[in-house]
């Protein structure tokens, strides 16, 4: 992945309602050269939602809350709500779960 | 704790000097499960073994997932609100932590990359040696230079020879001479000699021209005892 985004702020926030459609989300988001990445986000949030909710069936562990992929230079954690909106915070620094989630309106 | 009981798993999980011995003294630590692939080496949770190599194989598709696109991925953090899970992944090999909720999830996963670079050293020494096959089927690293080619060639002009003679006896001689420097150049006979079963490759796909087939079948025979 190219990281664009992350080479020109350290931290997005995108906010995204139950049907999964962008609602709140910075300026850099939309741009042209960053939309691919963003687009593969979302795709990701919905991605790593289902195999949690996979691992839950497997290992009787409830519903899914959130989850956090940390990578070289990236993490990428991903909120799921109540009432099915999501929350996607890219950083480029390494975070602990808390200090993400804490971090989120 | 009930370690699965294999050797990975004593090695892994068993006893207070075991590889994730130190991973349970951290708090919050409520069970794990080590694999290789898709492969569970050892785990400990509460759980059928069919049921945890079926987590196993999703979480390996997962990190997989990642890598096929070039994504180095060192852990996932997945929140459910019963549990935590943890995964570390390092190669081939990770290490599903399973967390109470709340847990310093840094501090564990900081201990647990180490600890799984022990796992990586003992899933390195379960890689069984090599079993030798018996002597008489090691295929040596330089091939031998094939018996046939140590009996003497058959020279293309003596199997031309040959073949004229007993082609001759069923075709005109124009046609045979013909038909066999027309064969036996289409089959890239080029060289000085031939091997004997090339040479019987050829004369018999001269033969094969023979269109009576019980006048084939006869010349083909005498061929092949002439060119022992």
């Amino acid at each position: 992945m190219g990281g664009s985004l992350l080479d020109e702020v350290s931290e997005v926030l995108i906010h995204l309602d139950s049907q999964k459609e962008i609602e709140k989300a910075p300026d850099c988001v939309f741009h042209k050269d960053n939309q691919e990445e963003a687009r593969i986000m979302i795709f990701e949030s919905d991605y790593v939602l289902d195999y949690s909710n996979e691992f839950s069936d497997l290992l009787a562990l409830g519903k899914p809350l959130f989850a956090s992929v940390t990578e070289p230079g990236r993490q990428t954690s991903f909120r799921y709500n109540p009432d099915s909106s999501q929350d996607i915070v890219l950083t480029k620094t390494h975070r602990g779960i808390e200090q993400i989630l804490s971090a989120l309106p | 704790m009930t370690p699965s009981s294999n050797t990975a798993a004593s090695q892994l999980l068993g006893g207070s000097n075991s590889i994730l011995a130190e991973l349970y003294s951290q708090p919050g630590v409520s069970g794990c499960c080590v694999q290789s692939g898709s492969t569970v080496l050892a785990h400990d949770l509460p759980f059928s073994d069919d049921r945890v190599d079926r987590f196993a194989s999703r979480v390996d598709h997962l990190l997989l997932s990642y890598t096929g696109v070039g994504r180095t991925v060192w852990h996932i953090c997945l929140g459910f609100e019963k549990f935590w899970v943890l995964v570390l992944a390092r190669d081939r090999n990770s290490l599903s932590i399973l967390l109470q909720p709340n847990t310093d999830t840094t501090m564990i996963a900081s201990r647990a990359a180490h600890l799984l670079m022990g796992v990586d050293i003992v899933v390195e020494k379960m890689q069984p040696a090599p079993k030798l096959p018996p002597a008489s089927v090691i295929t040596p690293l330089v091939p031998s230079i094939p018996a046939v080619a140590e009996t003497p060639g058959i020279p293309v002009a003596e199997l031309e020879q040959l073949l004229t003679a007993l082609l001759s006896r069923v075709m005109g001689s124009a046609q045979t001479s013909k038909l066999i420097a027309r064969e036996l150049q289409r089959q890239g006979a080029n060289g000085v000699a031939l091997r004997p079963e090339r040479a019987r490759e050829m004369g018999l796909a001269v033969i094969d021209f023979i269109g009576n087939r019980s006048k084939r079948d006869a010349l083909a025979s005498e061929f092949l005892n002439a060119i022992k």
